[in-house]
């Protein structure tokens, strides 16, 4: 038997639960983390990294030596990142994905609709994650959690595999189990004991076939001549949606080294897509409306065809980038570049909607 | 424990062996887990609904007839867990 364990990525599993009492404070009772809602994420090995930030300040201060002093601590702050995270319907139409945690975080609010999940944003959610890493059954490893998390990006990738979604998130901070007990009461962030593994998570639903038959992809234009709905699903190639969701983690305050709390800027949404060129009408619609100034266009892909596992991205009042050709193989591509979805009118946050069904 | 029909896609209870693939599947499920699982109804809302042996045979293309039922099993799957949620406290994950 060996004397130590070694770590190892597949033992991870990782937790996204939506703090309910505030920025700093990780959902518990008398301090002991109370997992409800907490939601088992499928994310791939090496897909997930996270890093702290609390750098040494050096204090070069003349001492009749070229030999420095030590430093004191700086500002803490955290940044997670989950690449190619798998984007997996509930299964069961009108159930809430077991991504909900994190979908909510971006925005803003809990999914709607009677039969469907649909997420819209609104302006004032401000939902907190907090990230939960274990080491299956072998607690002596290190786990941590992250608090105060917040999706900074979200990419949303099409005709791949697998659908799948890449998260840039900031946090907080992030405490591991071997410091816990010397860390001060901000960066336990409400706990007064290290989190212990949720026994027995659930997990639901199948992740969606990246392409297929029946899966679509419509764009609305609206260009002098070319106006109407233009499907490219069978033209397309590839096709992301990045949502930047404009949140901002306030810090650098006086009374505190950690950030404090989180503020919402300019969200913005936008796609892109590159698709094999031809001469068929949906194309030179498309193409037309790249070339017209100021007029907007409204953008659709379904991914998946089995009830409860259907997955609909809607991006409206977008404003088609120019396009270019370019050689690839056999075959020449024609891409649009990125281009910006906006709300239909002053007033509305519908620049994009994400639904289950 | 107690039986349940399942009518979503995929369930797993890590640490159990259950683990639900099949639309139709009869199941049976701990109590402690039932509320967990998105997809399971009673054997007798399950039969209410109509599905045919064709139905829930994974070999055999589905009808616009299941596709409906398969609506409809989904809302009342989504209706009956959430009365059990609101029964339960202190859920875990």
């Amino acid at each position: 038997m060996p004397t130590v364990n070694i770590n190892s990525p597949r033992y991870t599993r990782l937790f996204a639960q939506l703090q309910t009492t505030g920025f700093n404070v990780v959902n518990n009772t008398t301090g002991t983390w109370t997992n409800t809602g907490a939601a088992m994420i499928r994310a791939d090995e090496g897909a997930f990294t996270g890093s702290r930030s609390e750098p040494y300040t050096r204090l070069p201060y003349l001492t009749g030596t070229r030999s420095e002093q030590p430093g004191v601590r700086g500002r803490k702050s955290a940044s997670l990142s989950i690449r190619g995270l798998a984007v997996i319907p509930s299964g069961t139409a009108g159930t809430a994905p077991d991504m909900d945690p994190i979908l909510q975080n971006i925005f803003g609010a809990p999914s709607s609709g009677s039969g469907v999940n649909l997420y819209q944003f609104t302006d004032t959610g401000y939902l907190p994650l907090s990230l939960f890493s274990f080491q299956h059954g072998i607690p002596t490893l290190t786990a941590f959690y992250a608090w105060g998390a917040y999706v900074r990006s979200a990419t949303f990738h099409f005709n791949q595999a697998f659908q799948s979604v890449d998260l840039a998130m900031d946090a907080g901070f992030f405490m591991d189990n071997q410091g816990f007990a010397n860390a001060d009461a901000i960066a336990k962030a409400g706990l007064t004991a290290f989190p212990a593994e949720p026994a027995s998570p659930t997990v639901n639903g199948s992740p969606i076939a990246g392409f297929g038959t029946g899966y679509t992809a419509t764009i609305t234009t609206t260009a002098t001549g070319f106006t109407g709905p233009q499907s490219l699903e069978l033209k397309l190639r590839s096709f992301s949606v990045t949502i930047d969701t404009g949140f901002e983690l306030v810090g650098g305050v006086y009374g505190s080294a950690y950030p404090i709390e989180v503020v919402g800027g300019t969200r913005r949404i936008s796609c892109q897509f590159s698709c094999v060129d031809d001469d068929s009408a949906a194309l030179n619609a498309i193409k037309a409306q790249c070339d017209q100034d100021n007029i907007t266009m409204t953008v659709a892909i379904v991914a998946g065809t089995v009830a409860g596992s259907i997955m609909t991205m809607t991006l409206n009042n977008v404003q088609a980038n120019a396009f270019n050709l370019a050689d690839s193989g056999n075959m020449v591509d024609m891409s649009m570049g990125q281009s910006y979805a906006h709300a239909t009118a002053i007033g509305s946050t519908n620049d994009a909607t994400l639904q289950f069904s | 424990m107690s039986a349940h029909r399942f009518v979503g896609s995929y369930a797993k209870v890590y640490d159990t062996p259950i683990e639900i693939k099949t639309f139709g599947q009869l199941v049976d499920v701990p109590d402690e887990h039932v509320h967990k699982i998105a997809g399971l109804l009673p054997p007798q809302d399950f039969d209410a609904l109509g599905f045919t042996a064709d139905d829930l045979n994974p070999y055999k293309p589905k009808s616009a007839e299941f596709e409906k039922k398969r609506v409809a099993a989904h809302a009342a799957a989504k209706a009956y867990r959430e009365r059990l949620m609101n029964r339960t406290e202190g859920t875990e994950a």
